[in-house]
């Protein structure tokens, strides 16, 4: 009797958890990154695999490549799915995808009826990085090959990341941020965005990579902004960069300002910067104060101003609050008068705090947001000058 | 019991006719005191340096002097012996002679004497081979009894020391102890042990180990409910924690009752070091416990059912490194393990001189040549290897051999179910192991159930269970180690 209860318990657990994927590990096909094109009704699907032969030191050096790229066509994406398993032989593994690519053109046509087919797989993880492939079709990003990282979508996650935390000029996004934004009130997602520099024939050849230079790359350079699903445009340099500051997405990112008219400049490296932004309505027309502080420590400096008075660094700060507050603006001038957009979530913060009037103004919130008045309070604070005081050029120290 | 007669030659006919006139038995008759005298012992265990310079040359000496009626107790009280006793009945008379000592029979007296006279058949005390410390005494136990109780005893010059004597074995009638701490143990679990020990019926005890199976109640479980170990002060650390401690003749190993499961990831030399350093080497203790037990399932969860829950770049090179092996990773894994049993269980029987040969033939042999032929991968060998070193971390072979059992639970589990399996197979270890008992104390003590005031010596050890506390679960009295706090 006690043997038959503790039979049935474990009979029960064995067939109530649903764990019966067994599949030993060289039989599956790691797929790093999925690429998804439409063409006029049908999809192409487009699937990059780890050639995880090449990674151990026997074959490191036979003439393979590091990874190899599946396509199909199909009227639904399982479909084309289905196609490419006749050319693959392994099972294709997508609980490790690191990024979905989509084409520009298709990304412009609207994603969601490609996000159905992404979050309906369960092996799936949902913190792959959505790109979108700028003027070019996804099915070409996943065949660059690129140096340095063996595997080139964990080399272009990584320059997207990196980028994102330096330069600030683009950004790192999920497809659980997309996602979350997507269903959001009030706020509209924004997704990276890849660029091929150069040929992508020669891209996709192994010579790419024994190059010092290689002929064709891929960079990150520009932030994706959507409207609901479709993309409407992208944010370029400091407009970009607003929106990260915005977003609270930067840490050591470089910032250069003028400090006279002459074509002086000095730059600071940001530290993480505090944001705060409020949204209010009045007679349903909205506005909003935004709230930048951070501190940060002087990089680079030619400018004449003596640093050793601290009246002085109250200067420069000031000349570092002026450059902020015009790169927020270009932010907000292109979200709001170029692509008509809030992708920063001042919507977002209406309907979190101001909920009853927010029902009111949801239908036409893109059209107030477009014209909507802020004002900007930027705060820095230069709390290391460097090794070094007073510019180089004006004899150190 | 049979008396003695009067007439010797009875004895002696007797006595050859019982052992099968064995030429080990010497019977030596002498004409002294105007009578005969006998000397009969068992040459192979025997001192012939007493028997020669001591009763020999006692009888020779004096064999005139007649003056004495009763030669008896005149010998007894004469003859330079330490120790000399009277018999009156064979059964007595043949543990002795059995055992070593001499008998003196004098013709017409319905009584002999035995006379101490048993050669140390022991090669010394040495230090301890199994249970090695770096800090801390030495020695361990020898095969001799009296010595391993005087180990005991020199450690602990308490009169409350208590030692009660049984024999066992209708054969071989072994000496066993019970040795406890009378102010400090348990009385119930004294009577407790005394009692099953009382009850033992068996015709020989060989090892120390048959009088812990024969007295403990966990025989179908793979994890021992007792500790069993040839180090003198463990058993005195035991001892002072109320704990009860028995020693059998003939045998290195000294037997602890009751033992909790955490008792075994303890040594003596926890006792030795600082406690911070101690702590430190615990932690150590218990990842290695987890390690070997787990490390090859979760492996093999991962790599056949749980490919999510390995990093990417990881997957990569367990894939990379799985290429072109062509068992399951499950055969894989069992091979492995099962060569390396063979290899330890090989080593452990094979003469000394003949372990390099061994240990060249496995580590290069089967593991290196092993991954080139692709016949396991690199991965796996690392897997193994970590398990084996890990499971060697703990000095009670008790433990190791039944963490053995438990990884195969786990392997197998795991081939089957993926992580779910690991999580089934440690439930299934933990019900196991928290329904044991060690004479009525939970084996689990003091996490299942909680005891909270001897948490200063569960996972971790603290300077008040060093110095001042006694373990709670077994002193039941005396509980403060120093007297300065009150009792």
């Amino acid at each position: 009797m006690k043997i038959l209860k503790i039979l049935i318990v474990l009979v029960f657990s064995i067939f109530m958890t649903g764990c019966w994927q067994y599949i030993e590990l060289n039989d599956i096909a790691i797929v790093t990154a999925v690429g998804i094109d439409k063409e006029g009704k049908e999809y192409h699907l487009s699937v990059q695999i780890v050639n995880a032969k090449k990674q151990t030191k026997d074959y490191s050096a036979a003439e393979e490549s590091l990874v190899t790229v599946y396509d199909a066509k199909g009227k639904t994406l399982g479909e084309a799915l289905n196609k490419i398993s006749l050319e693959s032989p392994f099972e294709l593994y997508f609980g490790h995808i690191d990024m979905v690519v989509i084409g520009e053109a298709t990304a412009r046509l609207g994603i969601r009826e490609y996000i159905d087919f992404l979050i309906r797989d369960r092996d799936v993880r949902k913190n792959y990085s959505l790109v979108v492939a700028k003027e070019k079709k996804a099915f070409d990003v996943l065949q660059i090959l690129t140096p340095l990282e063996t595997l080139p979508t964990i080399n272009l996650i990584n320059i997207i990341k990196t980028a994102q935390e330096t330069s600030g000029y683009t950004s790192y996004r999920s497809f659980e941020d997309v996602l979350n934004c997507l269903y959001a009130k009030g706020k509209h997602p924004v997704v990276s965005v890849v660029e091929i520099i150069g040929d992508v024939e020669e891209g996709k050849k192994g010579d790419n990579i024994y190059e010092t230079i290689p002929k064709t790359r891929l960079i990150a350079k520009y932030v994706g902004v959507f409207k609901g699903d479709k993309l409407v445009g992208f944010l370029k340099d400091k407009a970009a960069l607003g929106l990260n500051i915005l977003r609270k997405r930067v840490n050591n990112s470089v910032i250069s300002f003028p400090c006279n008219d002459q074509d002086d400049y000095g730059s600071v490296k940001m530290d993480a910067p505090k944001v705060s932004f409020k949204t209010k309505l009045k007679n349903n027309q909205p506005s909003a104060e935004i709230k930048i502080e951070f501190t940060a420590t002087l990089t680079d400096y030619n400018c004449a101003i003596n640093l050793k008075k601290s009246e002085n660094i109250k200067k420069i700060e000031k000349m570092i609050d002026k450059e902020i507050k015009t790169i927020i603006e270009e932010t907000m001038k292109e979200t709001q008068k170029t692509y008509k957009t809030d992708v920063l979530g001042f919507g977002e913060y209406l309907y979190q705090n101001d909920y009853k009037n927010w029902g009111k103004i949801e239908k036409k919130w893109d059209q107030l947001f477009s014209n909507m008045p802020y004002k900007i309070e930027v705060k820095s604070k230069i709390n290391n000058t460097g090794s070094t005081t007073n510019p180089v050029r004006q004899g150190g120290t | 019991m049979k008396k003695l007669p009067k007439n010797s030659t009875e004895i002696i006919e007797n006595i050859k006719q019982k052992t099968g006139n064995s030429s080990d038995i010497v019977i030596k008759t002498m004409a002294a005191f105007d009578t005969y005298v006998h000397i009969i012992f068992c040459e192979p265990m025997c001192d012939r340096i007493i028997i020669n310079e001591f009763i020999l040359e006692f009888l020779e000496n004096n064999k005139k002097d007649v003056k004495e009626k009763d030669l008896i107790k005149y010998i007894k009280s004469k003859l330079p012996a330490h120790k000399i006793t009277k018999i009156d009945n064979y059964d007595d008379l043949y543990y002795n002679l059995l055992s070593g000592f001499t008998i003196i029979l004098v013709d017409g007296i319905n009584e002999c004497l035995s006379v101490e006279s048993r050669a140390k058949l022991n090669s010394g005390i040495l230090p301890s081979q199994a249970e090695m410390v770096i800090k801390g005494p030495k020695d361990a136990f020898t095969e001799d009894y009296q010595t391993n109780l005087g180990l005991v005893m020199k450690r602990l010059k308490d009169y409350q020391l208590r030692v009660k004597e049984h024999v066992l074995g209708r054969r071989s009638q072994t000496k066993v102890s019970v040795l406890y701490i009378d102010d400090i143990v348990d009385p119930i679990l004294v009577q407790k042990v005394q009692d099953k020990i009382s009850k033992i019926d068996i015709d020989a005890i060989v090892d120390s180990n048959y009088v812990a199976e024969l007295i403990t109640d966990n025989k179908k479980n793979v994890f021992s409910d007792y500790l069993s170990t040839e180090r003198p002060d463990v058993v005195t650390l035991h001892l002072l924690n109320g704990k009860i401690a028995i020693i059998v003749e003939n045998t290195q190993y000294a037997i602890v009752i009751p033992v909790l499961f955490i008792e075994f990831f303890h040594t003596s030399e926890d006792y030795y070091h600082k406690v911070f350093n101690v702590n430190y080497t615990r932690i150590i203790r218990y990842i290695a416990f987890i390690i070997t037990l787990v490390v090859p399932s979760v492996y093999i969860a991962v790599t056949t059912h749980n490919h999510e829950a390995i990093p990417p770049k990881l997957l990569v090179s367990f894939s990379a490194q799985r290429a072109g092996v062509p068992f399951p990773t499950i055969v894989e894994a069992l091979l492995m393990l099962i060569t390396f049993e063979i290899l330890k269980e090989s080593d452990l029987r094979v003469p000394k001189s003949l372990g390099s040969a061994l240990s060249i033939v496995g580590a290069i042999v089967l593991g290196q040549a092993a991954v080139e032929a692709g016949i396991v991968s690199q991965i796996m060998v690392i897997v193994i290897a970590i398990t084996a070193i890990s499971g060697l971390i703990v000095s009670s072979t008790d433990l190791v051999y039944g963490i053995r059992w438990w990884r195969i639970i786990f392997l197998l589990a795991t081939a089957t179910l993926g992580l779910i399996g690991v999580f089934l197979a440690n439930l299934l270890m933990i019900i196991n192991l928290s329904s044991m008992k060690s004479f009525g104390i939970p084996y689990l003590a003091p996490f299942a159930p909680l005891i909270l005031e001897n948490q200063n010596n569960g996972v971790f050890i603290t300077n008040k269970r060093k110095f001042k506390k006694r373990d709670v679960i077994t002193a039941k009295r005396n509980q403060n180690r120093s007297a300065g706090i009150g009792q």
